[in-house]
């Protein structure tokens, strides 16, 4: 009983879904979408996030009660939670507000920091990826070669036809095997939903 | 959670001081500077009465203003914000004043009002600035002496929240359909002659609130219109006809009437000095004709009949007139043209969209339209030119091929044909050699397909060398079998059920064969408020058509405060008698309402029988009223709502019989010239002459999608089909997976060095299938882990996720006999914000040392920072995702990658249940079936036989 209530739901909802793409009258579309589904969903967010707030608080509590290493930066958690949701709750999230001034002058700029690593962990995969030790790192080094050079007006200057090659290997080879992924990862999407609806996979439901 | 009371006490003064110091930085040191200056309230000319427009000065570029905020009150000392103009603080405002025009039904109260008065942020004690109107109803009130009120109440709480209420009024029994303010969205109007307050205040990119600018007051009054824009005229010699259009000018809303006048006497700059004196103009008009002008939606053109001709020199002006007075024109010289000028009589018929829920319909008044859009030359000697063009059509038009025929300038015969029975929208065509290209070249084009073939219909347009673009670019003009169509436009108009007038939807250009028209489902009902009620100290108190009524609260009577409104809502068409029926949405009062309308109808029957002489207006008055209480008897619609017994049943009946009435309308289109050269359609009418109504229909099925339910059923059949072959015994082969095999090996290593596991699953949600698939996985990893009683940190990013994952490792400790070693603090929340996420799982990998790192799931941007921190770290990383743009990087840093597909197959390779490889072999066979139709359809196309491309879903 215990999984099967929610596999009946699962199977239950996984079919309304299957109806709401091939059937696009009023009722699936506004009756069931727009004024069922949408409010249900966004009514359930707020309670799960409870779940997880809680979830990470008994983490950094358990971190702290047993000394864990760095266990120190489980106050900082305490301290930016309980200083954030203050800001928000006492002064309101709009613009204006501390909560808002946080989020602009301190999520954002540190979000924004992290982002911009990725231009120097980048350089460090291209260098690995690009170290000619086999044949096929080869070709991948001349195609990106060609590709990178196309992009700056270098390129052009060497060859008039950089540009072209360069969107050839874009258009062609690259999109193809894009493609090729792509219609393995929509099978296997509609294996798995399949999968699920047919009740075969219910790992979701926690175990095997 | 079992923090200490010290600790407690620390991290809450820590978190104050956090705030506090935060809270002082974000301080506005600058605040009461950089007031606006020169803050005027005009009234806005030609309308109605129900604007102001509000100007300032605006503030230098360098003050980093990203808004000023608007309030206005019927007080000086009381403003409320109204609404804010938004400015790029980059560039600041370029002109020298900015201007607000406030006008017509705003913002009143809503669901993000406050709910008590709250005074601005950043305001020092006693300034006038309050956020919005409060939803506090004796407020909403009192500010309604000023404004006119408009309730907007989403569909279903009219019907089922609607709540009777009385007025306070003793002597008014009517029953109003009250609202509270979580039920409506109030808007408001502002009402002519009273006087408004307002003020500016700008605020700055930091969100600091610059001083208010001094209040400053003005009021709206009703104006004349401003006089037309343009008005031409034709006069068409065989038929005896003048034809005259014209141009509304900006402000239109309030213009009810228009008139034309013949002219005579006057030349055309003598008329400019008369043309606004009455008494002066007069003497030289003569009205032709006249007619309604709907607030400028109406048609804006007509045909008078002048049997008689026209003066050689006739000229004419057109007066626009509202409630207030009236404006002419500058006079107007006909065109002398005969009928043979007028475009062609336009045809048109009306479809439903196909595959839709039933809100759009099509006009469609022309066979598809192709025309070539730009060209491009390929290589430096412009020797090859790539042609884009344009297809408009409906989706129910049909287009087999086109056909492009390429010609010289000064020659006849094309140097080239294109057939394009695949419209991907563009084709290469080669310069003829010799040719100088900038010459240009004429293109025909002509189509085959439903009801259109290459000999009846034809386009041309001309390439010619654009200086600008450097390249060939079509003309303006397009030839349609012949005729130059480029300066005629069609215009749609439609009217409703219970409407004779057309009221205009849109102009198309001669480049459009259709209009796509929107009829939505009614989403909400919209009233004028007529009063507000709300209880005060035991007493009922109604404000009503300014006035105000109190009287004590009666037993049972409600104590929340509404907004009132007419309870009527009009109900059904009678076309034969023309009678709009409209019914109280309370069920009783209707009932009440026929009662007294018989009883009303009775009595003024017996007035008339008893009065001496005739009274017309009470015979027209007895007339209307008959003709209503007979259809109580005659209608059905009628006769079937007055048989309902219970109040559910008879609002779910109103609206299932005026709702579709309100989404039927008859549409008209006309051809023009804009010059006064126009031709209407003929009526849309049915054989019995009547007009047709049409109304788009909800589709059960989406056909466009045949192909795709065809594919899911063959996908479907092949996995039950592989999944009962394996049920049977049948040994079934999958090639081996090296990044799963390596699982084993992964655990294995991270067991030997004592050190823990980390498993991250991307930031997708429960409805990502790869967040699906990576919980197949964990539910292995897991056991094997629980196994060797190797710790497994699994951070998660959605807090939905969380509790699955949680039930999935606490399930895999347990079969495998490991309950004790089951941590339920290692599967945790972190954040679902991108990059927050990536510090957390990187400080995570750095302090725990990983020895063995899963990234299997949805990734994006924070896969490779987390990878190439794993990689430093000196872990053995399996990687697995479904996102294309990600797998190179896990690639290159990881040290097994699972791509695309194998990421879902991964829990059937891992769990070996015959159901579960049952699906991957369906999922192989499926795969080869589309590799066929490729296959096939690639060669068929080659030899143009487009029917499987045709059929097969193009997205």
């Amino acid at each position: 009983m215990k999984k099967t209530i929610p596999l009946m739901i699962v199977i239950c909802g996984g079919i309304l879904w299957l109806l709401w793409v091939f059937v696009p009258h009023t009722i699936m579309a506004d009756g069931f979408y727009s004024k069922f589904y949408l409010p249900w969903a966004r009514a359930m967010a707020p309670f799960a996030i409870i779940l997880g707030i809680f979830s990470l608080s008994m983490m950094h509590t358990a971190k702290i009660r047993r000394r864990a290493p760095k266990w120190q930066y489980s106050y900082f958690f305490f301290a930016g939670f309980i200083a954030t949701s203050l800001a928000g709750f006492i002064g309101g999230t709009q613009k204006g507000g501390l909560y808002m001034w946080m989020f602009e002058n301190m999520a954002m700029p540190m979000s924004a920091t992290m982002f911009s690593l990725l231009a120097f962990y980048m350089a460090s995969a291209a260098y690995k990826a690009f170290r000619a030790r086999s044949a096929e790192a080869t070709v991948l080094l001349a195609a990106a070669i060609v590709v990178m050079l196309a992009q700056v007006p270098l390129g052009v200057k060497i060859s008039k036809h950089l540009p072209t090659i360069s969107q050839w290997i874009l258009d062609v080879p690259n999109l193809a095997a894009k493609r090729g992924i792509m219609l393995g990862v929509g099978l296997g999407s509609v294996a798995t939903t399949l999968k699920i609806m047919l009740g075969i996979e219910r790992s979701y439901l926690g175990g095997d | 959670m079992r923090l200490s009371n010290r600790l407690l006490k620390l991290t809450l003064l820590l978190a104050f001081a956090v705030a506090l110091g935060l809270s002082v930085a974000s301080k506005d040191p600058a605040s009461g500077r950089n007031v606006v200056e020169d803050l005027r309230v005009e009234d806005i000319p030609s309308d109605n009465g129900d604007g102001l427009v509000v100007s300032w000065k605006p503030l230098h570029r360098s003050k980093r203003i990203i808004e000023y905020r608007i309030y206005r009150g019927v007080h000086p000392d009381t403003l409320f914000f109204t609404q804010a103009v938004p400015v790029n603080p980059n560039v600041g405002f370029a002109g020298d004043r900015m201007y607000f025009y406030d006008s017509g039904f705003g913002e009143f109260i809503d669901i993000t009002s406050p709910g008590k008065l709250k005074q601005e942020k950043q305001q020092k004690p006693g300034s006038p600035l309050y956020r919005k109107i409060p939803r506090d109803m004796e407020l909403a009130a009192r500010l309604s002496e000023s404004y006119d009120i408009y309730a907007s109440v989403e569909r279903s709480a009219f019907y089922k929240r609607a709540k009777k209420v009385y007025s306070a009024n003793e002597a008014d029994s009517t029953a109003y359909a009250g609202f509270q303010f979580r039920h409506q969205n109030l808007l408001a109007s502002m009402r002519p002659g009273v006087t408004y307050y307002y003020s500016v205040v700008a605020v700055d990119e930091r969100s600091r609130f610059q001083d208010p600018a001094p209040v400053v007051s003005g009021s709206p009054f009703p104006n004349a219109p401003e006089e037309a824009a343009a008005l031409y005229g034709v006069w068409l010699d065989d038929t005896r006809e003048l034809r005259f259009e014209w141009e509304y000018p900006m402000v239109k809303d309030n213009i009810m009437q228009y008139q034309i006048h013949m002219v005579s006497g006057i030349d055309a700059d003598a008329w400019e000095n008369v043309k606004d004196n009455p008494d002066q103009r007069s003497a030289y008009l003569r009205p032709i004709t006249s007619g309604p002008a709907g607030g400028g939606a109406l048609p804006a053109y007509t045909a008078v009949p002048m049997p008689d001709g026209i003066p050689a020199n006739a000229q004419f002006a057109i007066e626009l007139m509202n409630r207030v007075g009236s404006a002419f024109s500058s006079l107007a010289a006909p065109r002398m043209l005969d009928s043979t000028h007028l475009p062609e009589k336009p045809t048109f018929y009306v479809e439903d969209k196909p595959n839709d829920k039933g809100d759009r319909l099509s006009v469609i008044w022309d066979h598809p339209i192709v025309f070539v859009t730009k060209t491009t030359s390929l290589d430096r000697n412009n020797s090859r030119l790539q042609v884009n063009y344009q297809l408009n059509k409906t989706d129910t038009q049909d287009v087999k091929n086109l056909y492009f025929e390429f010609t010289k300038m000064g020659e006849n015969k094309p140097f080239t044909t294109i057939k394009e029975y695949y419209q991907d929208m563009s084709f290469i065509i080669n310069v003829p050699k010799g040719y100088d290209y900038r010459k240009g070249f004429k293109v025909r084009i002509t189509m085959e397909g439903q009801k259109v073939d290459r000999k009846s219909y034809t386009l041309e347009q001309e390439l010619r060398w654009d200086e600008s673009m450097m390249t060939l670019m079509p003309g303006k003009e397009l030839w349609r079998n012949g005729v130059e169509v480029s300066k005629i436009q069609n215009v749609v108009f439609r009217r409703g059920i219970t409407s004779p007038m057309y009221v205009m939807m849109k102009r198309n250009t001669c480049f459009d064969n259709n209009l796509d028209v929107n009829v939505p489902y009614p989403s909400t009902v919209g009233k004028l408020v007529s009063g507000f009620s709300f209880v005060k100290d035991g007493n009922l108190h109604t404000y009503m058509n300014g006035e105000r009524h109190m009287r004590k609260l009666k037993a049972g009577e409600s104590r929340s405060g509404y907004a009132l409104v007419s309870p009527e809502v009009s109900f059904t068409y009678d076309a034969e008698t023309g009678t709009q029926l409209s019914f109280n949405i309370f069920r009783d009062e209707a009932f009440k309402q026929v009662e007294n309308d018989k009883k009303e109808l009775a009595t003024l029957k017996s007035q008339i029988a008893k009065a001496d002489s005739p009274d017309p207006q009470l015979q027209a008055q007895v007339d209307a009223l008959e003709t209503q209480v007979k259809l109580y008897d005659t209608n059905e619609n009628v006769i079937e709502a007055l048989k309902i017994k219970g109040q559910r049943a008879w609002t779910r009946f109103i609206t299932k019989i005026r709702e579709p009435e309100s989404r039927q309308h008859n549409y008209k289109v006309v051809k023009t010239d804009t010059r006064g050269l126009f031709v209407e359609a003929d009526l849309d009418v049915n054989e019995e002459g009547e007009p047709n109504f049409h109304f788009p229909i909800s589709n059960w099925f989406a056909k466009d999608k045949f192909v795709t339910l065809i594919a899911v059923i063959v996908y479907g059949a092949l996995v039950v089909t592989f999944v009962t072959l394996a049920k049977r015994g049948k040994q079934l082969y999958i090639r081996p997976i090296a990044g799963l095999d390596e699982i084993d090996n992964a655990v294995g290593r991270a067991t030997e060095m004592g050190r823990p596991m980390l498993y991250c699953m991307g930031h997708g949600g429960l409805s990502d299938v790869a967040t699906l698939a990576s919980m197949s996985i964990i539910t292995q990893v897991a056991k094997k882990a629980a196994e060797y009683d190797t710790k497994m940190i699994v951070p998660c990013y959605d807090y939905i996720v969380l509790p699955i994952v949680q039930e999935i490792v606490r399930e895999a400790h347990y079969s495998v006999g490991r309950p004790d070693t089951y941590d339920k603090n290692n599967i945790f929340y972190l954040t679902n914000s991108q990059f927050a996420y990536v510090a957390a799982v990187n400080g995570i990998m750095i302090r725990e040392k990983m020895a063995t790192n899963f990234f299997l799931g949805y990734f994006s941007a924070e896969a490779l920072l987390m990878t190439e921190t794993g990689n430093t770290v000196g872990a053995v990383q399996i990687a697995g995702t479904d996102s294309v743009t990600q797998i190179p990087f896990f690639i290159t840093t990881c040290d097994y990658t699972l791509i695309g597909e194998e990421l879902y197959a991964a829990g059937a390779y891992l769990n070996r249940e015959p159901m579960l490889l049952g699906t991957l072999k369906a999922q192989d066979y499926f795969k080869i079936i589309i590799v066929f139709l490729v296959v096939v359809g690639s060669l068929l196309s080659s030899l143009q036989v487009m029917t499987l491309l045709n059929i097969l879903p193009t997205k």
